[in-house]
């Protein structure tokens, strides 16, 4: 992962950003690390890596209310309107991690994999900020121990990004959906609040829609 | 679903680079307030896809949920036998649609109204579950499967999905020109076929009151 992320930093470094955000919720707050890089074409390649404390989430149905997330996700972002206001298009997929060190179930550990897609659009507020505003659809398996739907939701979302300077962005967004897993023992919503910094050391206007 | 949305989305992509643009795309998030199977609820609401001639016509997907987490009302089961030495246990309720979304709609008032006839077609459910210390079970089994063994199997019932209703959409005059809208909407959501053990049927009408994107 780390040389994947070294990989997209090494490349030219007209359109990079790195990305250093902090997600709050009841069930998993966590901190995410991400590296983008924008094509010619428009489309955004990315790749993130969470870390995150489990205070609600499920591990074969079962409650852990105490241990540790991973994520190590790869990004893809299609830009499909710009007329000013842009639409875009995100996938973000990959392996998930759970270590539980507090759960009522027979299990400590799991792992699977997540797909989110997200379209989403990018309204300019002036030439300084953006209101982001959209919706995802998420699905994930845990493979191991047991392998089931862990969560699949339709989560609306929005969100304001704010240029600071050229290269430094600050991006606030708020989630809020329906989750459905495991039969019914597993998350029933989800309530997201992130907060994050983004440097983009040699763009020439911000980067709104990350 | 998710490769029909993605093929729409590439046309509409395509669309986007024509002078014309009589094509483009639309994404809307919505809060809805229900009156289905006896109470009243609210969750959110979500749709995108693509708007063609010059939004007459919009094909997509969409869903709308109902959570449990978010409505407090509980519903009474009267048990043969006691679960914890409860002869009534007071269930929460949740679930859902998604599907195919066409909607039809025509501009009003030199292009200031947008009036819509939003139609959803797909699957869904709704079930009924333990809620707070009922939810850790006399012999330690997983919720579901005393929910299961409470409600005769059918806590919860699945079908088709149908969502269909009107909108209006504002679009303001504004340095965005109209693309980003307050929309409102009067819709009837159904499960076709519904049949759980504590009801048998779970519909009624709702209203919608969310922000749609559509770019120009």
């Amino acid at each position: 992962m780390w040389m994947l992320l070294l990989a997209l930093n090494s490349a030219d470094a007209a359109e990079q950003a790195v990305t250093l955000s902090g997600a709050w919720s009841g069930a998993e707050p966590r901190v995410e690390l991400g590296t983008f890089r924008r094509l010619d074409s428009g489309v955004q390649l990315g790749a993130m890596v969470q870390v995150g404390q489990a205070r609600g989430v499920y591990l074969d149905g079962w409650p852990v209310t105490g241990g540790r997330t991973r994520a190590v996700l790869g990004s893809v972002t299609v830009p499909l309107i710009q007329r000013g206001v842009q639409m875009d298009l995100r996938l973000d997929l990959g392996p998930q991690f759970l270590a539980a060190t507090e759960t009522t179930g027979p299990h400590s550990s799991a792992f699977g994999v997540r797909g989110v897609l997200s379209p989403m659009a990018t309204v300019p507020l002036g030439e300084r900020a953006a209101l982001r505003l959209g919706w995802s659809f998420k699905y994930a398996m845990e493979l191991d121990p047991v392998r089931d739907t862990e969560a699949q939701a339709f989560i609306i979302r929005g969100g304001v990004n704010l240029a600071l300077s050229q290269s430094v962005q600050l991006a606030a967004l708020v989630e809020s959906g329906s989750v459905f897993g495991f039969d019914g023992d597993g998350a029933k919503y989800l309530n997201r609040g992130t907060l994050g910094v983004r440097w983009t050391p040699a763009s020439a206007t911000p980067w709104f829609n990350l | 679903m998710t490769v029909l949305f993605l093929s729409l989305l590439a046309a509409s992509a395509q669309a986007g680079t024509e002078s014309t643009k009589p094509h483009s795309a639309f994404l809307s998030i919505a809060w809805r307030g229900y009156s289905m199977a006896d109470h009243l609820s609210h969750g959110p609401a979500l749709s995108g896809g693509v708007s063609l001639f010059q939004d007459q016509l919009r094909i997509g997907v969409a869903a709308t949920t109902r959570p449990g987490t978010l409505n407090p009302a509980t519903f009474a089961l009267e048990l043969d036998e006691p679960y914890k030495g409860q002869d009534t246990l007071q269930l929460r309720s949740d679930g859902g649609g998604a599907g195919l979304y066409i909607a039809p709609g025509r501009s009003l008032s030199q292009g200031r109204v947008h009036l819509s006839l939003p139609v959803m077609f797909g699957r869904g459910g709704y079930g009924f579950y333990l809620v707070g210390e009922d939810r850790v079970t006399p012999d330690g089994e997983k919720p579901s499967v005393w929910e299961d063994r409470l409600l005769d199997g059918a806590d919860s019932a699945f079908g088709w999905a149908l969502d269909a209703g009107v909108q209006l959409c504002l679009i303001p005059s504004t340095r965005l020109e109209g693309q980003v809208r307050p929309v409102v909407g009067l819709h009837y959501h159904a499960i076709l076929g519904y049949d759980a053990t504590y009801t048998d049927s779970y519909q009624g009408p709702s209203v919608s009151l969310g922000i749609e994107v559509r770019p120009n």
